[in-house]
């Protein structure tokens, strides 16, 4: 039990230089980025292109905020862009049943929060494989999504509901979207970094049998941390329906990977135990400036999708390189 | 339990074949790429229009629809179709996913004697009597000859495409170049992204061409995402009217678009068209008479350019 006490103790020293380190090469990696693109591009450093970079990163940055909760237990979420179709598609159909725009998005939202409940609930007590029980999840309510709309886009939605997307701020200008992004990133940065439930999570993904032998409701914390990522994935369902007027039943397909690899190029280890709010906010903004860059410097879009792969694979090979030193 | 739950199976599959049976008469199926997506629901509601006024001229005809629940592989669909040649469908009607994947499949009905109509999509073989589908390329032409009357001939525009592996869009795209070049020499495409029918994806490729070229005066959309998320991204930058956007196909939000003068112009296909002429010429072949003198042959169903002026006739 004492030696239990004290290894994390240590874990965690080395944990927050290695943190450290892991912020300040993700930001290297952006800076690069960001002055490559400038040469080729001189708009790309405008304002206007840099409020662009956070608006398209905003729900990538959302979603993965929740996926590296997930990671850090050595877990995955696929259900993620099944829950930003479906929870859009609940919060437009309360508002086109003439709810009232904050009533709705609540529904959204507890609807995402609900499938994360199944989620962990699947996990810890059915005792199925995150894979699994998140892949089923994941077909299930975009099935849910293509019945409820029947294939039909849902638009004509309240013009202060898609405000919340779209309105720029009167402090600096900056869209409301990026605002709530930012607020979720510190509220949640703050539960993984400074409260018992992240502890817990980073101690599930770490040694998960020690965990719980040391008494922590290892079964809670893990459906808590699927609640989270749900939930999170709830809200970036609110802002693109909010951006594109339109709750799609297709919408946020394939999103889960973009979260799995802004995580993994922040930080986070698919292992379980490693990963860090602000290294993940970090990566989904490399995977978008790189997007960004690649369009305005006039990449054919084929050889977009090649680098983006490549640096994917690249980060994380020489995350691995150096830890092995 | 367990022979309670067989019993129930079993009931289950009796009420099936009973009335497979009881379908005396003549039965149509149509069997499309999806049922989710309104492109089909408006095939299967132009073919449903079509049987109701065959009943109501005193036949007795039903239809059968059948599609898979998603976008899922084409074998699927392939074993839909083999499914109501042993159902002895009296016709069927198919719209392909996969022109190589479906291609046994259409034949063996051609084979068995049962009329075969193609819908929006051809396949990789001539067995079949009839294609009712929108000429893409004359399509685009269209759109091209749209784009570049509203930018006076001159000017920078980009392309915002759907699926860069899709017979259907990729010559969307291919047929527009084409008459640019040919039409409006000096109208210059400066680039395409593949949003994969996304809407935010489109919206964000949108702003980056704007970012990218910012005297850009035009944008072509190729498809219900893409012009949706186009619209939204011109929108949203204050350039309503100021750059041209001519899209592709129609929805509430399309139109909504276009009604705010966001959109000039836009593709719509005439599904609907589509499956009530497939069902006539169903009932045609069913009755022994032709459609053409050959075979295979192809009835383009045309477009519409919806613009703020003829909104209100589009279906």
């Amino acid at each position: 039990m004492n030696q239990a006490a004290a290894k994390p103790t240590m874990n965690k020293r080395r944990k927050i230089s290695r943190q450290t380190r892991q912020i300040v090469s993700t930001a290297g990696a952006l800076l690069v980025l960001a002055i490559v693109f400038t040469i080729a591009n001189p708009n790309f450093i405008s304002s206007m292109n840099i409020l662009n970079i956070l608006k398209q990163a905003t729900p990538i940055i959302i979603i993965a905020i929740g996926q590296t909760f997930v990671l850090i237990t050595s877990g995955i979420d696929l259900s993620i862009g099944s829950v930003i179709a479906c929870s859009g598609i609940v919060a437009a159909i309360c508002m086109r049943a003439g709810w009232p725009v904050w009533l709705s998005m609540i529904a959204g939202l507890l609807f995402g929060a609900g499938v994360g409940v199944l989620n962990g609930v699947l996990i810890v007590y059915g005792k199925l494989p995150a894979f699994i029980a998140t892949m089923g999840t994941m077909t299930t309510i975009r099935g849910l999504a293509l019945f409820l709309t029947q294939g039909i886009p849902i638009g004509s939605l309240p013009k202060s509901f898609t405000q919340i997307g779209t309105q720029r701020n009167w402090l600096f200008n900056v869209p409301n979207q990026v605002w709530i992004m930012f607020i979720l990133a510190v509220i949640f940065g703050f539960v993984l970094a400074k409260t018992k439930v992240g502890r817990y999570t980073y101690a599930m993904g770490s040694n998960y049998e020690a965990t719980r032998l040391s008494g922590v409701n290892v079964n809670q914390t893990l459906i808590i941390v699927y609640t989270i990522s749900a939930f999170l994935a709830a809200w970036a369902g609110m802002i693109m329906t909010a951006n594109v007027i339109s709750a799609a039943p297709t919408a946020g397909d394939g999103y889960e990977l973009d979260a799995v690899a802004s995580s993994v190029i922040g930080g986070a280890s698919t292992l379980g135990g490693e990963g860090i709010v602000p290294g993940t906010v970090l990566g989904a903004l490399v995977i978008a400036t790189l997007r960004n860059g690649l369009n305005l410097s006039g990449a054919s879009p084929f050889i977009q999708k090649m680098i983006i792969g490549i640096v994917i694979i690249g980060a994380v090979f020489i995350d691995r390189f150096r830890r092995n030193d | 339990m367990k022979k309670a739950l067989l019993f129930l199976v079993l009931a289950m599959l009796l009420s099936i074949c009973t009335t497979a049976i009881a379908a005396d008469s003549y039965t149509i199926a149509l069997i499309t790429m999806d049922s989710m997506d309104q492109h089909w629901l408006k095939v299967k509601a132009g073919a449903e229009e079509a049987v109701a006024e065959l009943v109501a001229a005193g036949n007795d005809v039903k239809l059968v629809f059948d599609a898979p629940s998603t976008k899922v592989d084409s074998v699927v669909q392939a074993s839909m179709v083999e499914n109501q040649i042993t159902n002895k469908a009296d016709a069927i009607m198919v719209a392909p996913m996969d022109a190589e994947a479906l291609a046994p499949a259409i034949e063996a009905v051609y084979d068995a004697g049962i009329p075969m109509i193609l819908i929006d999509t051809l396949a990789n073989t001539k067995k079949f009597q009839v294609i009712y589908q929108t000429d893409n390329g004359a399509a685009a032409r269209t759109a091209a000859q749209e784009l570049g009357k509203l930018l006076g001939g001159k000017g920078k525009i980009a392309i915002i495409n759907a699926q860069a592996g899709s017979q259907t869009t990729m010559t969307r795209e291919g047929d527009f170049r084409d008459e640019m070049a040919k039409a409006f020499p000096d109208i210059e495409i400066v680039g395409v992204q593949y949003c994969d029918g996304d809407k935010q994806k489109a919206l964000n490729y949108a702003e980056d061409f704007m970012m990218q070229t910012p005297d850009l005066a035009g944008f072509y959309a190729c498809n219900e995402g893409s012009t949706v998320g186009t619209g939204n991204a011109v929108d949203q930058a204050g350039k309503a009217g100021t750059i041209k956007v001519v899209g592709f196909d129609f929805s509430d939000e399309v139109k909504d678009l276009v009604e705010r003068g966001v959109i000039q112009a836009t593709m719509v296909q005439n599904p609907w068209v589509m499956g009530n002429e497939g069902v006539k010429a169903a009932w045609k072949l069913i009755n022994g008479e032709k459609i053409a003198d050959e075979e295979a042959f192809v009835v383009d169903t045309g477009v519409t350019v919806a613009t703020k002026e003829n909104l209100k006739d589009i279906k």
